[in-house]
């Protein structure tokens, strides 16, 4: 894409420490749980990060909106460092990049009205909708996400999931972001209220041109809605590009294993005889592997794979892919 | 008590992933809209505690017994025609009648005024310690719970410290040491027993803000660019705070009755203050011989502590199904 | 169109079935009301058979599974009509003790939150080992040895090391595992798993899976497998019943349930799914939510949410009955013929 990115990481580090003692702390270790993570966002765009639980998907998005400190790296929003933002510079980001959380009910006050917790974003920036169109414009978020607009006296509790999901929608839009950070925003819905979801969150992009930064672990969902696809692995990306080229021509061994588990709702799929199944468990993020962290589960590891970590890059499969041996696409 | 089973009972003991979301689901309304208006539960969870407290007549009891104490603090003239200061010798020593309720007291003064007035000194020194306490342990759990680190190491030792301390044994070294310098009265009195008072309230706040400075809709309102302030005030502690509110109600009981014993030990308010305290104390060489001026006054003390402590009982029940 | 007359089932292996359900209504005593969790259940399971029963959360599936095992609280759950006929008796007839040694002996049960259902102060190995202490009167450590043994069986490396790892220094997948090592320590007939992979990752998922088809395919049990997962449905099930609102809406052989659904349920849950395997058209969701079980629609459940709902719908409840052109398969849908054929 020839735009300039409007989100930029480079080498996010987030390295969490284990320490013990109550008095006097010290530390016994580092759980690498981002270690070293590049990607662009271009504007109007979805980007998927997939992995499995414990890869760092969730912590990438935390460190990206700052409610985590980022060890290093950087990431720039528009071409200005998020990290090192300061003061006024934090409040507008704010309103830049907001967030929609996965637990539809953890993720709204209980205690204030569906109303009140749409609008707080204008409490803390005044300027953004004037105090005599607040009520209107609560009413035209409320009926942009599919809400009764009237039912802005509720409390939350009044809602069933995939309505709450709606209000926490509203909520990040109230600000008008151009980014939206959607950590699994569906995958604590029922099946059949996650389409009404996806559909709003497809439609509000097209409508607002939204970018969204999009964190599961359900590649049906990610293949649907995303146009770029990230693949995680203990805390690194391992393969990262359009949707089509990592689904389609998968160049590295993690993602083929995690495409070939996912169960493919139709019967007539499932002797397709080219199911790959993990061995173990994924490596601690305390202690990961030499070289390259998919080694240890990998089939087709070599003595290279434990010497040299391999770096993200293209290596002739059209997409970046971080493995020594990466599959061999077929030629496009 | 009611065996009431509630729908956030009933969500634990369905499992988890079947869990029938009584409440969540409003009638299924096509279009992804609400429950229909006329059905809904206007439905903070005050207005739920209420409704379940409502159905209980332990409630009322106490809610009773605690508004007859109060108003006899407020406006004893409204229980009783008597002024509990016209004692006449004459009088001393009488035991209950028509003219005099409770009897009277040595001094020949009129036993049930002096306990309708007693209730004063008793509910303001429950109330006003139990403000300062909870105000105490509501901004120090407060600091600690959500800021963590050293703050909270602090905060944590001196609680731990202040903890260790009995409460009657401080109580009774800081009101002797006090006694110099100031009167005594219901300010002192309470200002001690406050001292004391806000450790185990400081704990529960601390705690109960850790919990809830976890959920996601902390982590929104820090997204929208929320001030640790409005954080803590709109977002934690009205999610945090009824644990202590229920805690504090029985608080309320606790102090009284300590107020009354150290009033008893003559370390608290003396003569010529009325205080059921100081009327038990006053009693107690007489027991045998003039039992009504122990029974009354022990009486109305004990009924006072347990409408607080089975108050915050039933608050628990209703705020915090979970408890149950 | 022709209407047959309800049948309850439509494949029958032999005269009496390993597992049996007929007609089974459970409910729950609430403040509220009465919530009715299941209202009319019936299926039956053989050995070597995989059911799958589908639905989403408050359809009533897991409550099922609970009823069959006799773990619902009581109260205030109650099952007010009903058989669970374990080869031909009815176990809610039978008194507590015997259904005891049903309960693990007989018909096993994996749970979804391996994590909570495993009890954090013992140890793996005493925990396996506690089913034959209990119900063979085994010695520790001949119970011991039996549960390396079966952590073996279940695909844990190293059993003879961790039989003594206490559940938190076990991962998600491994605990899974353990909780399958109990349930077949004593030779179950039947095996109830209740959204045995849904805290799980989609790799261990798809070991879990597996781990379950071989220890089928190795000891012949029955498997009721409840999932809300039309993939896993697909992967594994011989057969499927679907649910909505604690009722049965449609039911069928796997295969003829995703090539061609009889419900407008189940339609819709199909359609608002994508795929991972191909590029899905924009998603087709089904509206609204699922119901209040406190107010389950009148007449049909879904007509609040079904787009060819018709005033019959709204006031008479179909039962489910079999499909006049196909035997097979049963739905519960007035307007199946029309709709589908």
């Amino acid at each position: 894409m020839s735009t300039e990115p409007i989100l930029k990481v480079r080498d996010l580090v987030k390295h969490f420490p284990i320490s013990r003692g109550i008095v006097f702390k010290r530390q016994i270790g580092t759980v690498k749980a981002v270690d070293g993570v590049d990607f662009d966002l271009a504007p109007g765009e979805t980007l998927g990060l997939v992995g499995e639980s414990g890869c760092g998907k969730s912590t990438t998005a935390r460190t990206i909106l700052r409610l985590e400190k980022a060890t290093s790296g950087v990431a720039e929003y528009k071409g200005r460092n998020i990290f090192t933002m300061k003061g006024k510079d934090v409040r507008l980001l704010r309103r830049e990049i907001q967030v929609i959380f996965q637990d539809p009910y953890a993720s709204l006050n209980p205690r204030m009205t569906v109303g009140d917790i749409i609008g707080e974003g204008w409490k803390i920036h005044p300027d953004v909708v004037p105090k005599a169109k607040r009520r209107a414009r609560i009413q035209e978020l409320l009926e942009l996400v599919g809400l009764n607009p009237d039912h802005s006296n509720r409390y939350p509790h009044q809602f069933s999931g995939g309505q709450r999901q709606r209000i926490g929608i509203a909520r990040a839009l109230a600000l008008d972001p151009s980014v939206i950070v959607a950590d699994e925003p569906v995958s604590a819905l029922d099946v059949s209220v996650q389409a009404q979801v996806v559909n709003l969150l497809d439609d509000l992009q097209k409508e607002l041109g939204l970018s969204y930064l999009f964190i599961a672990h359900d590649l049906s969902v990610v293949r649907h809605i995303c146009d770029r696809v990230a693949v995680m692995y203990l805390g690194k990306i391992v393969e990262i590009g359009t949707a089509s080229h990592v689904y389609d021509h998968t160049g590295h061994p993690y993602t083929r294993a995690l495409l070939s588990a996912v169960p493919v709702p139709d019967p007539a799929m499932r002797h397709r005889g080219e199911r790959i199944l993990l061995e173990g468990d994924v490596p601690s993020p305390a202690d990961p592997p030499s070289g390259c962290r998919f080694r240890t589960r990998c089939w087709k590891a070599e003595d290279q794979c434990a010497a040299e970590e391999p770096e993200l890059v293209d290596r002739g499969a059209a997409h970046p892919v971080a493995c020594h041996f990466p599959e061999v696409p077929a030629v496009f | 008590m009611t065996d009431t089973f509630d729908s956030a009972g009933l969500t634990e003991t369905a499992d988890p992933a079947d869990a029938m979301r009584v409440e969540a689901y409003g009638p299924g309304e096509p279009g992804g809209l609400g429950p229909d208006d006329d059905k809904v539960r206007n439905a903070s969870l005050w207005s739920d505690a209420w409704i379940q407290c409502r159905r209980r007549p332990l409630f009322w009891v106490c809610l009773f017994i605690i508004a007859v104490l109060v108003t006899a603090a407020v406006f004893p003239g409204l229980f009783t025609s008597k002024d509990p200061r016209e004692c006449s010798l004459r009088n001393s020593l009488l035991t209950p009648s028509s003219e005099h309720w409770f009897g009277t007291d040595l001094q020949g003064c009129d036993y049930y005024a002096r306990t309708v007035y007693g209730a004063r000194v008793s509910i303001s020194v429950g109330l006003l310690v139990t403000f300062i306490a909870t105000f105490v342990a509501i901004v120090g759990g407060s600091i600690a719970g959500f800021y963590g680190g050293i703050s909270d190491s602090i905060i944590g030792r001196i609680t731990d410290i202040w903890f260790a301390i009995p409460t009657v044994l401080g109580g009774i070294v800081l009101l002797t040491v006090l006694e110099d310098r100031f009167d005594r009265n219901v300010i002192t009195v309470s200002v001690v027993l406050a001292v004391f008072a806000w450790t185990t309230m400081l704990r529960l706040v601390r705690s109960s803000v850790l919990a809830v400075k976890e959920a996601d809709f902390v982590d929104a309102a820090r997204a929208l660019g929320a001030s640790n302030f409005r954080i803590i005030t709109r977002h934690i502690l009205p999610n945090a705070i009824t644990p202590v509110i229920v805690y504090a109600t029985i608080t309320v009981g606790v102090i009284i009755a300590a107020e009354a014993t150290f009033s008893f030990l003559g370390v608290g308010l003396r003569l010529p203050s009325i205080s059921w305290g100081l009327m038990i104390a006053g009693a107690d060489d007489r027991i045998r011989t003039f039992p009504h001026l122990l029974l009354f006054p022990g009486a109305v003390l004990s009924i006072t502590v347990f409408a607080f402590i089975l108050l915050g009982d039933v608050l628990r029940d209703a705020l915090d199904p979970k408890l149950r | 169109m022709t209407v047959t007359e309800p049948v309850p089932e439509t494949i029958a292996a032999s005269d009496v079935p390993l597992l049996e359900v007929v007609d089974l209504h459970v409910g729950f005593r609430t403040d509220a009301g009465t919530v009715n969790a299941v209202n009319g259940l019936n299926y039956k399971v053989d050995g070597g058979e995989t059911l799958a029963i589908l639905g989403e959360s408050g359809s009533g599936k897991s409550v099922n599974a609970q009823a069959v095992m006799g773990i619902i609280d009581s109260p205030p759950g109650f099952i007010p009509k009903g058989e669970v006929l374990y080869r031909g008796t009815d176990l809610l007839k039978l008194p507590d003790d015997e259904r005891r040694r049903i309960r693990g002996n007989e018909i096993a049960m994996v749970f979804q939150d391996a994590l909570t259902a495993l009890n954090p102060v013992f140890n793996v190995g005493w925990q396996i080992g506690e089913m034959f202490r209990q119900h063979k009167g085994m010695s520790k450590k001949k119970a011991t040895a039996k549960a390396v043994e079966l952590m073996d069986r279940v695909g844990i490396p190293g059993a003879a090391d961790r039989v003594h790892a206490y559940p938190h220094e076990l991962s998600g997948g491994m605990r899974q595992r353990i909780m399958i090592a109990m349930a077949i320590a004593l030779d179950p007939d039947v095996l109830i798993a209740d959204e045995p992979t849904t805290a799980l990752d989609v790799t261990v998922q798809a070991q879990i899976m597996d781990l379950l088809a071989e220890l089928q395919a190795d000891t012949g049990m029955g498997l009721i497998l409840i999932t809300h997962d039309l993939g896993v449905v697909a992967e594994v099930a011989d057969r499927v019943v679907v649910m909505y609102a604690g009722r049965e809406v449609e039911k069928a052989p796997i295969d003829e349930l995703f090539a061609a659904p009889r419900h407008p349920y189940t339609e819709g849950l199909m359609q608002s799914i994508p795929r991972p395997d191909q590029v899905t058209r924009r998603l087709d969701p089904i509206r609204g939510a699922p119901p209040d079980l406190l107010r389950i629609p009148p007449g049909c459940a879904f007509h609040p949410r079904c787009p060819y709902a018709k005033d019959r719908c709204r006031t008479e409840t179909p039962a489910l009955r079999t499909i006049s052109t196909d035997p097979l398969r049963s739905t519960a849908c007035h307007f199946a013929e029309e709709l589908y054929s």
